[in-house]
């Protein structure tokens, strides 16, 4: 019982460290540090992969790969941006490498169907169905630098600036590639 | 003016124009049907963008994803860590556990040879002169460095490891050794103490 009780103060005192303090505790060798951060950011770092291979098998191990990518250079880590931002640029570059290599296909439509649609027609739901298949084959031709950016700034909705230090390029940079993969996504979505 | 940049525009269809906006440009938004019809158009397209839904795992993927993270690090031998066919442990008390595992794999080979070729003693091959291998045993230097191997060996890192044997299992494989046996034994547990650098 007593030991309990240490393993959940353990436990509460770790899931109430930020980000710099889980990592700072991770490189003394708290491996339920780094499980902390994983929890914290597993969602996040999911979804966005999610985004740029568009089917759950690839993307669970893209999120994998890119927590233990960060596990490895977690002493990279210099506190210069928030952890988050540090994330997500091993996140992108893990996604954009990975599409120079095979990727399953995006989920097909008979399988995506996991939203609630018990309010909805068949054909309403099938519509959205359609639709979410198009948007992301669409996301799926863009250019790999405005992929990027429409993903991290409207799917994560991070400022310019942010998207700016994940990508490694100038504010400027961002919003003209925003600007285009917004317009090349009307064009594709036209052309459908 | 012309009509809006490409920023100013990105700017319109994401609502970020502010009373900041210099004067003349907000003027030209709101006299410039192609501007305006432009914005609307391009936030439609986004908000359409934004609605696709993205992955829904299950919850049940969120309970293990952590647990799956921790095994493909440990699969990856950081520095610093000890390897052992396959297995990763951090730390002195893991290492011993590889000790333990080195001796239930070794003791059990070294049995199985002896019971197959090994010409049996007679107190082993009557299989009833328990008492006899026990009075030996206790004395035997060889059998003091197993024992030195497994004392203080936390039962939860032995299942940890992975090592499905019962307390006792290498006791008993042991007894049934012959002193030349023991011997080997031992030789090969100091020399895997030594590569562990316990």
């Amino acid at each position: 019982m007593i030991q309990r009780t240490a393993e959940d103060a353990d436990a509460s005192a770790l899931a109430a460290m930020d980000d710099a303090t889980a990592v700072s505790a991770a490189l003394g060798g708290n491996r339920a540090a780094f499980d902390v951060i994983v929890k914290r950011h597993q969602r996040q770092v999911y979804q966005l992969c999610y985004r740029f291979v568009g089917n759950h098998e690839d993307a669970s191990d893209l999120a994998q790969d890119v927590f233990v990518r960060a596990y490895r250079g977690l002493r990279g880590f210099k506190g210069e941006a928030a952890f988050a931002t540090w994330l997500y640029r091993i996140g992108v570059n893990v996604c954009l490498n990975r599409m120079g290599s095979r990727t399953r296909p995006a989920t097909p439509i008979a399988a995506m169907d996991f939203a609630d649609t018990r309010a909805e027609s068949a054909d309403s739901a099938l519509l959205r169905t359609e639709r979410a298949a198009e948007i992301r084959s669409a996301i799926a031709r863009l250019p790999r630098k405005q992929r990027a950016t429409l993903i991290l700034r409207v799917y994560h909705e991070m400022p310019h600036e942010q998207i700016a230090s994940v990508l490694g390029s100038s504010v400027g940079a961002v919003k003209a590639n925003f600007f285009h993969a917004v317009a090349n996504m009307r064009k594709l979505l036209r052309a459908r | 003016m012309s009509h809006l940049s490409h920023d100013q525009l990105m700017a319109l269809v994401e609502d970020q124009l502010t009373a900041a906006l210099p004067p003349q440009v907000r003027r030209h938004v709101e006299g410039c049907a192609a501007c305006q019809s432009e914005a609307a158009e391009l936030r439609a397209l986004v908000i359409h963008i934004r609605e696709e839904p993205g992955g829904a795992p299950s919850p049940l993927f969120w309970d293990h994803f952590a647990a799956r993270v921790a095994d493909a690090i440990r699969d990856e031998a950081p520095e610093g860590e000890v390897r052992v066919r396959g297995w990763n442990f951090a730390g002195r008390t893991a290492a011993w556990t590889a000790v333990a595992a080195t001796v239930l794999l070794g003791s059990t080979m070294v049995a199985w040879r002896a019971t197959l070729h090994a010409p049996a003693a007679a107190g082993i091959a009557a299989g009833t002169d328990d008492s006899l291998r026990g009075d030996d045993l206790e004395e035997d230097p060889a059998w003091k460095v197993v024992r030195a191997a497994a004392d203080g060996l936390p039962w939860e890192d032995v299942q940890a490891a992975g090592i499905a044997a019962r307390p006792g299992s290498a006791e008993s494989v042991v007894v049934e050794m012959t002193p030349e046996e023991r011997a080997e034994l031992a030789r090969l547990l100091e020399s895997e103490l030594k590569r562990s650098g316990v």
